[in-house]
């Protein structure tokens, strides 16, 4: 067997899956070659180093992790469904209320504004004097009387 | 308690049973993580997030699947999803390192740059680990996956077909090529840390 045929063949040697005969003529070349005998030991350590990593243990509180990131996670549901959703619902009220308050006062004071500017026979009627002269204040003043 | 049974009581919410699953089935979920990503951490990561993934999904799980070759696939896939993530930051960090008129080198030449690198500052015994983290990750996806299956849980052919979907032939020439390719990458890997 050439050097060449036992890098072939390394893995299968490794894994025991040679026949007598190969594996005869396998182990014969290593006895007379350093080289290959090297690069057979570095097989056979990388592939031990398969068995050790197959040792290693996983944590033995994984299950407990596990139910208490999914616990966590359903607590942090319930946190916003009991606390944020009706703080949030709570909000977007307030907000609605307070912009349509903005809404109603930009409306009244336009409608006012419109009435106030074309509705001049009311005005004719109560005051005498030129309608760039009086106020908003002023209308209201003179309406309520 | 059959896993048909436990499954049954997990869509009821039963906490206790979910547990006893776990327990069950976690060490070897670990340990084919772990032939992926050769990291307690990262492992264990892909172990709680299968297990969460099945508790989120469990009303959809049909009780005439098979859990554990359910488990062994989506543990296999994110294995391989968490390599790809680390790869991908691998490139990151190297192509912060090399200069710009690198930049046209591919990216498995980085890595192969950088794992050389590694390899050089490290001792003996971390060189045989690195060696074998970086041959099976050289190998593509499904050879990798067929490896890791046979060689840290051996599991047989037909096992590994049904966790893979795939006819025991495709298995055969996966993990015959896996074997082929991981020889003459741990070659070269035991050449260039020689200098032959
Ligand atoms: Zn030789």
């Amino acid at each position: 067997m050439t050097c060449k045929n036992v890098e072939h063949k390394i893995a299968d040697y490794i894994e025991s899956s040679l026949s007598d005969k190969e594996k005869l003529a396998f182990e014969k070349h290593l006895l007379s070659c350093d080289s290959c005998k090297h690069k057979v030991e570095f097989f056979e350590k990388t592939f031990d180093c398969i068995e050790n990593e197959k040792q290693i243990k996983v944590n033995s509180f994984l299950e407990t992790r596990i139910l208490a990131k999914i616990e966590a996670t359903n607590n942090n549901k319930s946190i916003y469904k009991k606390v944020l959703q009706p703080v949030f619902v709570a909000v977007m009220l307030g907000l609605v209320v307070w912009f349509g308050n903005i809404l109603s006062d930009v409306y009244l004071n336009v409608s006012t504004q419109v009435a106030y500017s074309q509705d001049t026979s009311v005005i004719d009627k109560t005051v005498q004097f030129a309608i760039n002269d009086i106020t908003y204040e002023d209308y209201y003043f003179i309406n309520s009387q | 308690m059959q896993d048909v049974e436990l499954i049954e009581k997990i869509k009821n919410n039963d906490n206790q049973a979910f547990k006893i699953l776990i327990s069950k089935y976690k060490q070897k979920a670990f340990t084919i993580a772990f032939g992926f990503l050769h990291d307690k951490t990262q492992a264990e990561d892909v172990v709680q997030d299968v297990f969460i993934k099945f508790w989120e999904k469990r009303n959809e799980f049909e009780l005439n699947a098979k859990f554990s070759t359910w488990l062994y696939r989506v543990c296999s896939n994110m294995s391989i999803n968490v390599l790809r993530k680390n790869k991908f930051s691998v490139v990151f960090s190297s192509l912060k390192i090399i200069k710009s008129d690198e930049k046209d080198l591919d990216f498995e030449q980085q890595i192969e740059d950088l794992d050389s690198k590694t390899v050089d500052a490290d001792t003996k015994d971390e060189h045989i680990k690195i060696a074998l983290k970086n041959a099976i990750n050289s190998l593509p996806k499904r050879q990798k996956m067929a490896f890791v299956l046979n060689k840290y849980q051996n599991f047989s052919y037909k096992e590994i077909a049904e966790i893979m979907e795939l006819s025991l032939t495709s298995v055969e020439s996966l993990l015959f090529r896996a074997k082929t390719n991981l020889q003459k990458k741990l070659l070269n890997t035991y050449k260039s840390i020689n200098n032959i």
